[in-house]
Protein backbone atom coordinates (compact mmCIF):
# COMPACT_ATOMS: atom_id res chain seq x y z
CA UNK A 1 0.00 0.00 0.00
CA UNK A 2 1.14 3.63 -0.76
CA UNK A 3 2.18 6.04 1.66
CA UNK A 4 -0.36 8.31 3.12
CA UNK A 5 -0.43 11.94 1.75
CA UNK A 6 -1.45 13.70 5.23
CA UNK A 7 -2.86 16.44 3.48
CA UNK A 8 -7.16 16.22 2.48
CA UNK A 9 -7.50 14.84 -1.16
CA UNK A 10 -10.38 17.29 -1.34
CA UNK A 11 -9.73 20.61 0.32
CA UNK A 12 -5.63 20.30 0.83
CA UNK A 13 -5.82 20.75 4.65
CA UNK A 14 -3.66 18.83 7.03
CA UNK A 15 -6.53 17.53 9.83
CA UNK A 16 -5.70 14.59 12.05
CA UNK A 17 -9.25 12.92 11.36
CA UNK A 18 -10.74 11.27 8.07
CA UNK A 19 -10.54 8.42 6.46
CA UNK A 20 -7.36 6.98 4.10
CA UNK A 21 -8.59 5.81 0.53
CA UNK A 22 -5.45 3.86 -1.19
CA UNK A 23 -3.13 6.33 0.56
CA UNK A 24 -4.63 9.39 0.15
CA UNK A 25 -6.69 11.05 3.23
CA UNK A 26 -9.98 12.82 3.15
CA UNK A 27 -10.66 14.91 6.27
CA UNK A 28 -13.04 14.23 8.57
CA UNK A 29 -15.13 17.70 7.28
CA UNK A 30 -14.92 16.56 3.55
CA UNK A 31 -16.09 13.42 4.45
CA UNK A 32 -19.57 14.93 6.25
CA UNK A 33 -20.04 16.59 3.21
CA UNK A 34 -19.25 14.03 0.73
CA UNK A 35 -21.75 11.50 2.71
CA UNK A 36 -24.04 14.08 3.63
CA UNK A 37 -24.48 16.15 0.43
CA UNK A 38 -27.40 15.10 -1.91
CA UNK A 39 -26.86 13.74 -6.08
CA UNK A 40 -28.74 16.66 -6.98
CA UNK A 41 -26.52 19.59 -5.18
CA UNK A 42 -24.26 21.14 -7.85
CA UNK A 43 -21.31 20.51 -5.66
CA UNK A 44 -21.55 16.71 -5.78
CA UNK A 45 -20.08 16.55 -9.49
CA UNK A 46 -16.55 18.48 -7.75
CA UNK A 47 -16.25 16.28 -5.02
CA UNK A 48 -16.71 13.73 -7.95
CA UNK A 49 -13.41 15.19 -9.48
CA UNK A 50 -11.58 15.13 -6.57
CA UNK A 51 -12.32 11.59 -5.79
CA UNK A 52 -11.43 10.66 -9.57
CA UNK A 53 -7.97 11.32 -9.06
CA UNK A 54 -7.41 8.26 -6.70
CA UNK A 55 -7.93 6.31 -9.35
CA UNK A 56 -5.62 6.76 -12.40
CA UNK A 57 -4.38 3.24 -13.23
CA UNK A 58 -7.42 1.14 -12.09
CA UNK A 59 -9.16 0.02 -15.88
CA UNK A 60 -7.30 -3.09 -15.39
CA UNK A 61 -7.94 -3.53 -11.69
CA UNK A 62 -11.28 -3.21 -12.79
CA UNK A 63 -11.78 -5.60 -15.13
CA UNK A 64 -9.88 -8.44 -13.23
CA UNK A 65 -12.23 -7.58 -10.35
CA UNK B 1 24.69 -0.76 -36.98
CA UNK B 2 21.64 1.07 -36.27
CA UNK B 3 21.42 5.43 -35.91
CA UNK B 4 21.25 6.65 -32.63
CA UNK B 5 17.70 8.23 -32.92
CA UNK B 6 16.80 4.58 -33.75
CA UNK B 7 18.28 3.32 -31.07
CA UNK B 8 16.23 6.31 -29.07
CA UNK B 9 13.14 5.56 -30.27
CA UNK B 10 13.44 1.66 -29.93
CA UNK B 11 14.38 2.40 -26.00
CA UNK B 12 11.36 4.38 -25.60
CA UNK B 13 8.96 2.08 -27.24
CA UNK B 14 10.72 -0.88 -25.16
CA UNK B 15 10.35 1.33 -21.77
CA UNK B 16 6.22 1.65 -22.85
CA UNK B 17 6.08 -1.96 -22.89
CA UNK B 18 7.63 -2.46 -20.00
CA UNK B 19 5.28 -0.36 -18.26
CA UNK B 20 2.49 -1.82 -19.81
CA UNK B 21 3.55 -4.95 -18.11
CA UNK B 22 4.07 -3.63 -14.90
CA UNK B 23 0.26 -1.95 -15.24
CA UNK B 24 -1.36 -5.07 -16.24
CA UNK B 25 0.70 -6.99 -13.49
CA UNK B 26 -0.11 -4.66 -10.63
CA UNK B 27 -3.19 -6.95 -8.40
CA UNK B 28 -2.87 -4.52 -5.66
CA UNK B 29 -4.64 -1.57 -6.68
CA UNK B 30 -7.54 -2.91 -4.61
CA UNK B 31 -6.87 -4.46 -1.77
CA UNK B 32 -8.56 -8.45 -1.57
CA UNK B 33 -11.96 -9.05 0.55
CA UNK B 34 -11.10 -9.75 4.30
CA UNK B 35 -11.62 -13.11 5.58
CA UNK B 36 -14.71 -13.00 7.23
CA UNK B 37 -13.11 -13.71 11.01
CA UNK B 38 -10.90 -10.78 10.18
CA UNK B 39 -14.08 -8.38 8.84
CA UNK B 40 -15.23 -9.03 12.23
CA UNK B 41 -12.32 -8.21 14.18
CA UNK B 42 -11.60 -4.98 12.50
CA UNK B 43 -15.84 -4.29 12.38
CA UNK B 44 -15.29 -4.43 16.12
CA UNK B 45 -12.25 -2.36 16.18
CA UNK B 46 -13.92 0.18 13.85
CA UNK B 47 -16.67 0.16 16.62
CA UNK B 48 -14.22 0.56 19.48
CA UNK B 49 -13.94 3.99 17.79
CA UNK B 50 -10.45 2.76 15.97
CA UNK B 51 -10.48 4.62 12.74
CA UNK B 52 -7.29 2.48 10.84
CA UNK B 53 -10.20 -0.34 11.03
CA UNK B 54 -12.30 1.69 9.43
CA UNK B 55 -10.14 2.63 6.58
CA UNK B 56 -9.31 -0.84 6.16
CA UNK B 57 -12.89 -2.28 6.16
CA UNK B 58 -13.48 0.60 2.82
CA UNK B 59 -10.14 -0.10 1.13
CA UNK B 60 -10.85 -3.80 1.06
CA UNK B 61 -13.97 -3.55 -0.09
CA UNK B 62 -13.52 -1.36 -3.17
CA UNK B 63 -13.44 -4.59 -5.30
CA UNK B 64 -17.37 -4.96 -4.23
CA UNK B 65 -17.71 -1.52 -5.57
CA UNK B 66 -15.72 -2.10 -8.86
CA UNK B 67 -17.63 -5.23 -9.63
CA UNK B 68 -21.24 -3.55 -8.94
CA UNK B 69 -20.05 -0.95 -11.17
CA UNK B 70 -19.66 -3.04 -14.15
CA UNK B 71 -23.54 -3.28 -13.88
CA UNK B 72 -23.90 -0.26 -14.96
CA UNK B 73 -21.85 0.00 -17.84
CA UNK B 74 -24.34 0.38 -20.60
CA UNK B 75 -25.33 3.61 -18.51
CA UNK B 76 -22.93 5.77 -20.78
CA UNK B 77 -21.34 7.11 -17.39
CA UNK B 78 -17.50 7.49 -17.06
CA UNK B 79 -16.67 4.67 -15.59
CA UNK B 80 -14.23 6.78 -12.93
CA UNK B 81 -17.19 8.22 -11.65
CA UNK B 82 -19.63 5.41 -11.08
CA UNK B 83 -16.53 3.98 -9.03
CA UNK B 84 -16.42 7.71 -7.25
CA UNK B 85 -20.24 7.56 -6.48
CA UNK B 86 -20.59 3.78 -5.11
CA UNK B 87 -17.38 4.55 -3.32
CA UNK B 88 -19.26 7.17 -1.15
CA UNK B 89 -22.59 4.77 -0.96
CA UNK B 90 -19.42 2.23 0.75
CA UNK B 91 -18.22 5.48 3.13
CA UNK B 92 -21.73 5.42 4.02
CA UNK B 93 -22.43 1.62 4.33
CA UNK B 94 -19.64 1.32 6.42
CA UNK B 95 -20.51 4.04 8.60
CA UNK B 96 -23.99 2.78 9.44
CA UNK B 97 -23.86 -1.25 9.25
CA UNK B 98 -24.85 -2.44 12.38
CA UNK B 99 -23.24 -6.05 12.54
CA UNK B 100 -26.30 -6.93 15.17
CA UNK B 101 -28.72 -7.12 12.22
CA UNK B 102 -27.17 -10.20 11.23
CA UNK B 103 -26.47 -9.20 7.36
CA UNK B 104 -23.26 -9.31 5.72
CA UNK B 105 -21.20 -6.43 5.48
CA UNK B 106 -21.03 -7.13 1.39
CA UNK B 107 -24.49 -7.09 1.33
CA UNK B 108 -25.32 -4.19 2.89
CA UNK B 109 -22.82 -2.23 0.77
CA UNK B 110 -23.58 -3.87 -2.05
CA UNK B 111 -27.18 -2.24 -2.01
CA UNK B 112 -25.42 1.16 -0.44
CA UNK B 113 -23.39 1.44 -3.28
CA UNK B 114 -26.10 0.30 -5.57
CA UNK B 115 -28.72 2.79 -4.28
CA UNK B 116 -25.84 5.52 -4.70
CA UNK B 117 -25.26 4.93 -8.25
CA UNK B 118 -29.22 4.79 -9.16
CA UNK B 119 -29.82 7.92 -7.25
CA UNK B 120 -27.03 9.75 -9.33
CA UNK B 121 -28.71 8.08 -12.41
CA UNK B 122 -31.99 9.30 -11.41
CA UNK B 123 -30.42 12.52 -10.75
CA UNK B 124 -28.47 12.97 -14.29
CA UNK B 125 -32.12 11.81 -15.99
CA UNK B 126 -34.19 14.73 -14.36
CA UNK B 127 -31.89 17.33 -15.93
CA UNK B 128 -31.27 15.63 -19.28
CA UNK B 129 -33.57 18.14 -21.10
CA UNK B 130 -32.21 21.01 -19.17
CA UNK B 131 -30.25 23.40 -21.57
CA UNK B 132 -27.97 26.37 -18.69
CA UNK B 133 -28.46 29.72 -20.31
CA UNK B 134 -25.05 29.82 -21.21
CA UNK B 135 -24.52 26.78 -22.45
CA UNK B 136 -23.27 26.88 -26.01
CA UNK B 137 -25.73 25.36 -28.62
CA UNK B 138 -23.66 25.60 -32.16
CA UNK B 139 -21.69 28.27 -33.53
CA UNK B 140 -22.02 30.40 -35.84
CA UNK B 141 -20.87 30.83 -39.77
CA UNK B 142 -17.84 32.61 -38.55
CA UNK B 143 -17.35 29.56 -36.09
CA UNK B 144 -18.16 32.18 -32.74
CA UNK B 145 -19.36 29.88 -30.17
CA UNK B 146 -23.49 30.86 -29.30
CA UNK B 147 -24.81 30.38 -26.47
CA UNK B 148 -28.84 29.80 -25.69
CA UNK B 149 -28.84 33.57 -24.07
CA UNK B 150 -27.65 34.97 -27.20
CA UNK B 151 -30.86 33.58 -28.91
CA UNK B 152 -33.38 34.38 -25.93
CA UNK B 153 -34.79 37.69 -25.08
CA UNK B 154 -36.72 41.00 -26.97
CA UNK B 155 -34.55 42.05 -29.38
CA UNK B 156 -34.61 45.57 -30.49
CA UNK B 157 -36.85 44.93 -33.60
CA UNK B 158 -39.43 43.12 -31.90
CA UNK B 159 -39.44 46.47 -29.32
CA UNK B 160 -39.79 48.72 -32.17
CA UNK B 161 -42.77 46.54 -34.04
CA UNK B 162 -44.57 46.99 -30.77
CA UNK B 163 -44.07 50.51 -29.70
CA UNK B 164 -45.11 51.12 -33.73
CA UNK B 165 -48.31 48.92 -33.50
CA UNK B 166 -49.26 51.03 -30.65
CA UNK B 167 -48.84 54.09 -31.67
CA UNK B 168 -50.90 53.02 -34.59
CA UNK B 169 -53.65 51.59 -32.82
CA UNK B 170 -54.11 54.86 -30.90
CA UNK B 171 -53.95 56.45 -34.07
CA UNK B 172 -57.07 54.55 -35.05
CA UNK B 173 -58.71 54.83 -31.91
CA UNK B 174 -58.81 59.02 -32.45
CA UNK B 175 -60.02 58.27 -36.06
CA UNK B 176 -62.68 56.30 -34.89
CA UNK B 177 -64.17 59.51 -33.61
CA UNK B 178 -64.75 60.74 -37.44
CA UNK B 179 -67.68 58.17 -37.62
CA UNK B 180 -71.22 58.85 -37.06
CA UNK B 181 -72.72 56.95 -33.98
CA UNK B 182 -74.16 53.35 -35.74
CA UNK B 183 -70.54 53.27 -37.69
CA UNK B 184 -68.90 53.38 -34.61
CA UNK B 185 -70.96 51.13 -32.37
CA UNK B 186 -71.28 48.56 -34.79
CA UNK B 187 -66.90 48.37 -35.52
CA UNK B 188 -66.65 48.80 -31.35
CA UNK B 189 -69.36 45.30 -31.52
CA UNK B 190 -67.53 43.68 -34.39
CA UNK B 191 -64.50 44.18 -33.03
CA UNK B 192 -64.58 44.56 -29.48
CA UNK B 193 -63.34 47.86 -29.25
CA UNK B 194 -65.30 48.20 -26.02
CA UNK B 195 -64.58 45.60 -24.17
CA UNK B 196 -62.29 42.83 -25.89
CA UNK B 197 -65.71 40.48 -27.02
CA UNK B 198 -66.16 40.66 -30.66
CA UNK B 199 -69.31 39.15 -32.45
CA UNK B 200 -70.68 38.29 -35.13
CA UNK B 201 -72.80 40.45 -37.73
CA UNK B 202 -75.94 38.29 -37.05
CA UNK B 203 -75.33 39.12 -33.17
CA UNK B 204 -74.74 42.94 -34.19
CA UNK B 205 -77.70 43.02 -36.27
CA UNK B 206 -80.02 41.26 -33.40
CA UNK B 207 -78.47 43.91 -30.97
CA UNK B 208 -79.52 46.65 -33.11
CA UNK B 209 -82.57 46.03 -34.63
CA UNK B 210 -81.28 46.03 -38.29
CA UNK B 211 -80.52 43.43 -40.85
CA UNK B 212 -77.09 41.26 -41.67
CA UNK B 213 -76.67 42.89 -44.59
CA UNK B 214 -76.67 46.03 -43.39
CA UNK B 215 -75.19 45.29 -40.86
CA UNK B 216 -72.53 44.49 -43.13
CA UNK B 217 -72.54 47.58 -45.58
CA UNK B 218 -72.21 49.83 -42.70
CA UNK B 219 -69.07 48.24 -41.50
CA UNK B 220 -67.32 47.81 -44.78
CA UNK B 221 -68.14 51.52 -45.03
CA UNK B 222 -66.84 52.34 -41.53
CA UNK B 223 -63.64 50.88 -42.41
CA UNK B 224 -63.55 52.28 -45.49
CA UNK B 225 -63.65 56.01 -43.70
CA UNK B 226 -61.01 54.94 -41.45
CA UNK B 227 -58.35 53.45 -44.47
CA UNK B 228 -59.13 56.91 -45.78
CA UNK B 229 -58.28 58.90 -42.51
CA UNK B 230 -55.21 57.10 -41.97
CA UNK B 231 -54.07 57.24 -45.36
CA UNK B 232 -54.31 60.77 -44.78
CA UNK B 233 -52.22 60.84 -42.37
CA UNK B 234 -49.37 58.36 -44.14
CA UNK B 235 -50.22 55.23 -42.71
CA UNK B 236 -50.48 52.05 -45.26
Amino acid sequence: MESTNRSCLICGRIEPEGITLLGRRICSGCEKLLVDLPVEDPDYDRYLAKLKSLWPDLSEERDQS
Amino acid sequence: MLPIPLIALASSVLQGVMLLISYISNNNAFPQPLPEGEELEYLKRMEAGEETARNILVEHNLRLVAHIVKKFDNTGQDNDDLISIGTIGLIKAIKTFDRHKKTRLATYAARCIENEILMHLRAIKRTKGEVMLYDPIGSDREGNEIRLIDILGTTGDVVAERVEDEVEQSKLYEKIRCLNRREKRVLELRYGLANGSSRTQREISRILGISRSYVSRIEKRAILKLQKEMYADGYR
